[in-house]
C-alpha cells in the first residue's frame, strides 16, 4: 500500500470512508492517480440554509474560451474537489445542478498553476422548480394514465416535455400542431427543425384523442399546473463518485447521434441533422468536420447510425438521403451508396447500418423504415437486396414492425430490433431466412443492441423501461428493469467488467447496471442531454462512457472514481 | 363502452387502420397513439403447454417454434415455468393449418403434437396446440 499524507487529506474530504478503503487497496488506481498530479486545483463545500452540507450537487467548471467543462459531485459532507490535472490556470465560471435550487450569483474563480483554491457555495431555494425538471420527472409529475402518457415520449426526439406542458394550446389548437409536428423530420432538434418532403396524414380521431389528453397537462385552462412537481432524489453514495467532461461543439446546431471511439483515440460521431462526420480529440478538445455532398439536397440532411468496418472506416445511415455512405478514414474521402430507383421515393429512410462483418461476404446491413423492412447492399455491385423478416408474423394493431438497431455475428448473420413492435430478430446472410424472438415484455419497443464476445445481443427495451439480452446459442431473452420509471432507455453497453450502461432521452441520467446482482447507479448529468448511441472505452480503467448530447451540442465523458 | 359501441369502434378502426399505419410511423416506426387491446388486424394466436409424458406436468423454459409453410420466416418463443407458451395473432392472411407448432428441450424429445380447439374457445381466434415430450 502506498500513502501519501496530504493527498490522502484531500482525498478524505472529497470521497467516502467505504470508496478510501477501496482506493488505496493496489488494484484501484485510477482515483489515486487522478488525484495525485499535485492535489487538488479548486475545492469546498456546498450548503443551503435548508438542508446544510447537500450531498449530491454537481459542481461545474468551465475556463472561458474554453470549449470544455469539468463536473464533479459533491460527497455526503458536501465537499466538492476538481483536480488538477483536469484544470489548466485560468478563469473559470462554476455553475450547479440541484433540483430546486440555484446558485445565488455564480461565482468566477481563478486558477494557478499550483496551489488550492477554494470556493464555498451556498445555494438558495428557487421559487418554482418547473424549469429544472427532466421529462420524465415531467411524466412522473402529471396526471393521466399510462395509456395517455405514451404517446408523449415520440416528443422527445425533437425536445423536452417542459414546451409542452408549458404550452397553452387547447385540444383544438393542439390537433393542428400534431399535425404539423408528424411532418416534421425525425432528425429535427429545435436548433435545426426540417421538414419532411413526402407529406403524413394524421388520422383526426387519433389526433384528437391525443391532443384532449394533452390540453388537461398544459396551462391551456390555468395559470399553473394542477398535479404536484415530483422531482427525483439527488445523486448519493456511489453516484456522486464521477467525474463528467463535456466537449462543447463549435455550432449549436450540431446534433451528436452515435459516438464511438477509434484505435487512435478520437471520438467519432455522427451528426443528425447535418452533412458532417464529427471528429473530437478528448486531449485537446480539438474539433474536425468531415463534409460530404447531399445527395437528395431538398430532404432532410443528416445521419444516424455510426458504425464501423474491418478496416476502421465508417459508414453512415443517411436517414431521408437515401441509401449508406463509407467514410475512408485513410483518405477522408466519402463514397455513396444510393438505393436503387425502386427503393429511392421521397419516404425512403435509412436509420441503421452494419458494415463490421461486411469484409466476410462484401455486403451491408441496413433498413428501410418506410418499408418496415431489411436491406443488404452488394459492395461489389452496389445493388440492394431486399428482405422481409416478418412475413406472415404477429402484429399489434395499430403497430408496424420495425426493423431498427443491429448486429452481425462473425458469418455476417444480422441480429435487429423490431423497435416498432416487441421481437429480436436474425437474418440468415446465407437464406434470408427470418426467425423472430418475441420479448417476455409485451411492446417493448427493442432499440439499440450491441453483440459480446460471448454470443450475448444486449438491448434497451425502450417502451418497456427495460434492459434485454439475448442468448443467441440458448435462443432465449432475459430482461431487467431499469430502477426509474419512464426513463426509456435508448441504448446499452456491456463494459470488460460485466457491467451494463445506458442512457436516456428523458431524465438526464446514465445507468450503471450489473445484471448478475442488480445493483445499479444512476449519474446524474449537469446539463439537459438527450442521450442516443452510447459507448464504453474499455481500454481504460476504469472504462470511460461517451454519448452525444444530441439536442444541445456536446459529447459527453463520464470517468467513475470506482 | 357497450358491445355494439365497441364493435363499430373496432369496424371503424379496421377500416382505417391500414391509411392510419401507413401515414403515422414515427421516429423509427411507432405511432402517435396506441390501442393494445385492439387487435382488429391479428389472425389466429396459437397457444398450449409443452409437457413431460415420463414425469408429468409441464416443460418448463422449452424452446417452441412456429413455422410458417412457404414463408421464409419462424417464430420462436420459451415456455414459462408451467410449461405455457403463447404465440399472439398471425397474419390473417396466414391459414392456421400452414402454421407448425413443434418444441425442443434438452434431455427430452418432442413425441407427438396435440392440436385441438379449446373448450368454449372460438377456432378462428385461437387454437390449442400441446407438445407431448419424452426422455431421449
Amino acid at each position: 500500500m502506498r500513502t501519501r499524507g496530504p493527498l490522502r487529506t484531500a482525498l478524505a474530504g472529497i470521497l467516502p470512508g467505504a470508496l478510501l478503503g477501496t482506493l488505496f487497496s493496489a488494484n484501484v488506481t485510477f482515483a489515486e492517480r487522478l488525484f495525485d498530479s499535485s492535489n487538488l486545483a479548486l475545492t469546498g463545500h456546498v450548503t443551503s440554509s435548508q438542508e446544510g452540507a447537500m450531498e449530491g450537487v454537481l459542481v461545474s467548471a468551465q475556463r472561458t474560451g474554453s470549449p470544455i467543462s469539468v463536473t464533479v459531485v459533491t460527497d455526503h459532507a458536501g465537499r466538492y474537489g476538481f483536480p488538477a490535472d483536469r484544470m489548466p490556470p485560468g478563469h473559470y465560471a462554476l455553475r450547479i445542478r440541484a433540483i430546486g435550487y440555484e446558485l445565488g450569483s455564480p461565482p468566477g474563480v481563478e486558477v494557478a498553476a499550483k496551489g488550492t483554491v477554494t470556493a464555498d457555495l451556498a445555494l438558495r431555494k428557487v421559487d418554482d422548480i418547473a424549469s429544472q425538471l427532466t421529462s420524465t420527472e415531467w411524466l412522473i409529475s402529471m396526471s393521466g394514465t399510462p395509456e395517455q402518457k405514451r404517446p408523449l415520449i415520440e416528443c422527445m426526439s425533437c425536445h423536452t416535455l417542459e414546451r409542452v406542458v408549458r404550452s397553452k394550446f387547447t385540444a383544438d389548437e393542439f390537433v393542428g400542431v400534431l399535425k404539423r409536428m408528424a411532418n416534421y423530420a425525425n432528425n429535427s432538434t429545435m436548433q435545426r427543425v426540417q421538414a419532411r418532403v413526402a407529406e403524413r396524414e394524421v388520422p383526426e380521431d387519433r389526433a384528437r384523442r391525443v391532443a384532449e389528453y394533452l390540453a388537461t397537462v398544459n396551462l391551456s385552462k390555468r395559470d399553473r399546473w394542477d398535479y404536484e412537481l415530483k422531482t427525483l432524489p439527488r445523486p448519493t453514495g456511489a453516484a456522486t463518485r464521477i467525474i463528467i467532461t463535456e466537449y462543447d461543439m463549435p455550432r449549436g446546431t450540431i446534433a451528436p447521434h452515435d459516438v464511438r471511439t477509434d484505435a487512435d483515440g478520437f471520438i467519432w460521431y455522427s451528426n443528425f441533422v447535418e452533412p458532417y462526420i464529427g471528429r473530437l480529440d478528448p486531449r485537446t478538445g480539438a474539433h474536425a468536420e468531415f463534409a460530404y455532398t447531399l445527395p437528395k439536397p431538398n430532404f432532410p440532411a443528416g445521419a444516424l447510425a455510426l458504425e464501423p468496418d474491418h478496416d476502421g472506416n465508417w459508414w453512415l445511415a443517411m436517414m431521408f438521403q437515401g441509401g449508406v455512405m463509407k467514410f475512408d478514414t485513410r483518405t477522408k474521402t466519402f463514397r455513396h451508396y444510393p438505393l436503387p430507383a425502386d427503393l429511392n421515393s421521397d419516404t425512403a429512410q435509412q436509420s441503421m447500418v452494419m458494415p463490421r462483418q461486411s469484409h466476410v461476404d462484401g455486403k451491408v446491413w441496413t433498413n428501410d423504415v418506410n418499408t418496415h423492412s431489411i436491406l443488404r447492399l452488394d459492395l461489389a455491385t452496389g445493388g440492394y437486396e431486399r428482405v422481409d423478416p416478418f412475413q406472415g408474423m404477429p402484429i399489434g394493431a395499430n403497430r408496424q414492425h420495425s426493423p431498427y438497431g443491429m448486429a452481425a455475428d462473425r458469418d455476417n448473420n444480422l441480429y435487429f430490433m423490431d423497435f416498432g413492435d416487441e421481437s429480436v430478430g436474425r437474418v440468415d446472410a446465407k437464406t434470408f431466412r427470418g426467425t423472430i424472438y418475441p420479448t417476455p415484455t409485451h411492446h417493448s419497443r427493442p432499440r439499440r443492441t450491441m453483440l459480446d464476445d460471448k454470443g450475448r445481443l444486449w438491448f434497451a427495451e425502450f417502451a418497456a423501461n427495460k434492459l434485454g439480452m439475448f442468448d443467441l446459442d440458448r435462443e432465449s431473452i432475459k430482461e431487467w428493469d431499469v430502477p426509474t420509471p419512464h426513463t426509456y432507455p435508448y441504448d446499452v453497453y456491456l463494459d470488460r467488467n460485466g457491467e451494463l450502461w445506458s442512457g436516456s432521452m428523458s431524465n438526464d441520467r446514465v445507468l450503471r447496471f450489473d445484471p448478475q446482482t442488480g445493483k445499479s447507479v444512476e449519474y446524474l448529468l449537469p446539463r439537459q442531454t438527450n442521450i442516443r448511441r452510447i459507448f464504453i472505452d474499455n481500454t481504460t480503467t476504469p472504462v470511460t462512457f461517451w454519448a452525444g448530447n444530441n439536442h444541445h451540442a456536446a459529447i459527453l465523458k463520464i470517468e467513475p472514481l470506482d | 363502452m357497450t358491445k355494439s359501441q365497441r364493435a363499430s369502434l373496432l369496424l371503424g378502426l379496421a377500416l382505417v387502420l391500414p391509411l392510419a399505419v401507413a401515414g403515422m410511423a414515427w421516429a423509427g416506426g411507432a405511432s402517435l397513439d396506441e390501442d393494445d387491446e385492439d387487435q382488429s388486424n391479428a389472425g389466429v394466436s396459437f397457444f398450449g403447454f409443452a409437457k413431460d409424458l415420463d414425469r408429468g406436468g409441464g416443460v418448463a423454459d422449452a424452446k417452441v417454434s412456429a413455422e410458417i409453410k412457404n414463408r421464409n420466416a419462424s417464430l420462436v418463443t420459451r415456455t414459462d415455468e408451467q410449461g405455457h407458451f403463447k404465440f399472439s395473432g398471425f397474419s390473417k392472411d396466414i391459414d392456421p393449418k400452414d402454421v407448425e407448432i413443434s418444441c425442443s428441450k434438452d434431455g427430452l424429445k418432442l413425441q407427438r403434437t396435440v392440436r385441438r380447439q379449446p373448450a368454449g374457445g372460438d377456432a378462428a381466434t385461437s387454437i390449442e396446440v400441446d407438445c407431448l415430450m419424452v426422455k431421449r
